[in-house]
């Protein structure tokens, strides 16, 4: 029995953070940063929670942002700009 | 090696964590000076609900769990439901966020192209692990992780007495001013010592005595070395302070006193989940052959935490409100017990007998302080009154379901008059 929660164990939580990467179309950070340098790009930081208040770092040139409020600003930005959004 | 020194890592078990360096950094911050006292204030009032839960008299008399205590008090519905909504929701919540802030620490002090998250859960299945395959460790493993940490915010104090604070940055740390607040705020970091079984109650009141020490020490470094609004807006001015005092390696090491502290204080709340559903078992509140199923409620709440994470909930402001209500829950089990213990006491002297009620009820007020001072009183009220709801549910459910079979005549009898 013993030997069955452990491998249930094992299952759940590697699966868990296997997982993790989800569907989301992502830019590679090597990209990103190839990037950075360019007038045209937008960062925006939308995490929220734990994901903004326990983390120190954030990328360089972003803007802090209410995820609430992602559609006005890329209004605002307009679409001659690359913006990128991180959230974790 | 005496069981009673293990009673020290669970009694500070809470106080290492981040969940109260927070605490103290934002209370340092808002009230300066003033949160000294209020440190003070609620050192004391542990102390006071130590002498009242922790009274050999109780344990001799056969009340040597904190569900029979609260049975005796106030009767089974009300024991299973305080049980229930003190101890079960600030688990899943509080282990949900502390997990996920150890897993930042990690990734951004220690390894940075380790994934937070992976971090996170990695602690979560070596948690889980040895709560079931190295049960016998688990209270010798806690009293290495709190000394871990206890070493490192000493040695971060010591530091700082010899540290300059950055140019600019202004002593201000008379500033502040005193409010019941701030001393509910004083109350949290000490909620751990109800953590601890069959404690000898001199161990446990120098645990909370020391801690006191520790987290006074602390709050006096963070008003040397950091800015006030820092540190009542910053959830990691923990980070700031070890950096200011010792540079990388203040980092490092307030990096290694974050992650032993989330260990300690998951690995205490679930040695103390595990530990409602043997006494359950024990008192009859359980059939008797869910005794080999022992395991199951603790893989069922590290899935609930995984789940939680998994879910994106730490990234959900709404978490730190629930985790306030779980606090406040926790305030609420811990005045009910203090209360119930103090009428099952039988105190000889009137005086003393009244005087034991005290610490319990101050204990109700203070966490209904808290929740009627908080800005999101309104959802602070519904998530109570929905875990309460929940666990009422919970209660009825065991009760219903075993009832017949419960050997209430189990419970100790009070000596009559």
């Amino acid at each position: 029995m013993k030997k069955i929660v452990l491998v249930l164990a094992i299952l759940l939580f590697s699966g868990a953070a296997s997982g993790w990467a989800g569907s989301v179309p992502v830019m590679d950070k090597d990209e990103l940063k190839s990037m950075l340098d360019s007038p045209d790009l937008v960062i925006l930081d939308v995490r929220t929670g734990r994901d903004w208040s326990s983390s120190e770092f954030k990328i360089t040139g972003a803007t802090f942002l209410d995820s609430d409020e992602v559609a006005e600003a890329t209004m605002k930005y307009g679409k001659d700009k690359t913006i990128v959004l991180y959230c974790a | 090696m005496d069981k009673a020194i293990f009673s020290v890592g669970l009694v500070l078990a809470w106080l290492v964590t981040p969940e109260s360096l927070v605490i103290v950094t934002r209370g340092s911050g808002m009230g300066g000076l003033m949160f000294i006292g209020a440190l003070i204030c609620g050192g004391l009032l542990a102390l006071a609900n130590t002498m009242v839960i922790h009274n050999p008299k109780l344990v001799s008399a056969g009340y040597d769990q904190d569900l029979l205590v609260l049975a005796g008090g106030f009767g089974r519905v009300v024991a299973l439901v305080t049980l229930f909504s003190g101890r079960i929701p600030i688990l899943l919540l509080a282990a949900t966020g502390m997990l996920v802030s150890a897993g930042f620490v990690f990734n951004e002090i220690f390894v940075y192209w380790f994934p937070n998250f992976l971090f996170a859960f990695l602690l979560l299945a070596l948690l889980t692990i040895f709560q079931l395959f190295a049960h016998k460790y688990v209270l010798g493993f806690q009293n290495a992780l709190v000394l871990l940490a206890v070493s490192g915010l000493l040695l971060l104090g010591v530091l700082g007495v010899f540290a300059q604070p950055a140019a600019s940055q202004s002593y201000s740390g008379v500033a502040g001013s005193f409010s019941l607040i701030l001393i509910g705020m004083g109350c949290i970091p000490f909620l751990g010592f109800d953590f601890p079984r069959q404690a000898e109650r001199r161990l446990v009141m120098l645990s909370i005595t020391g801690g006191m020490v520790l987290l006074v020490i602390w709050s006096l470094l963070a008003m040397k070395m950091v800015d006030p609004a820092r540190l009542t807006e910053s959830a990691v001015a923990h980070r700031s302070i070890a950096r200011a005092v010792a540079g990388e390696q203040g980092g490092y090491l307030i990096g290694m006193v974050v992650i032993c502290g989330v260990l300690a204080g998951c690995n205490a709340l679930l040695h103390i989940n595990r530990q409602i559903f043997s006494d359950l078992l024990k008192a009859g509140f359980l059939p008797s052959p869910f005794s080999r199923y022992m395991w199951l409620p603790i893989v069922i709440l590290a899935a609930m935490i995984g789940i939680m994470m998994f879910s994106g909930l730490a990234g959900d402001i709404m978490l730190e409100t629930q985790i306030r209500a779980a606090v406040i829950l926790w305030f609420g089990y811990l005045g009910l017990r203090s209360v119930a213990a103090a009428h099952l006491s039988e105190f000889s002297s009137l005086f003393i007998r009244t005087l034991a009620y005290l610490p319990g009820v101050l204990t109700i007020f203070i966490g209904g302080l808290l929740m009627l001072n908080n800005p999101q009183m309104t959802s602070l009220l519904f998530l109570v009154l929905g875990v309460v709801a929940g666990a009422l549910l919970l209660a009825l459910t065991i009760l219903v379901g075993h009832g017949r079979h419960l050997p209430y005549n189990q419970l100790p009898r009070r000596k009559k008059k």
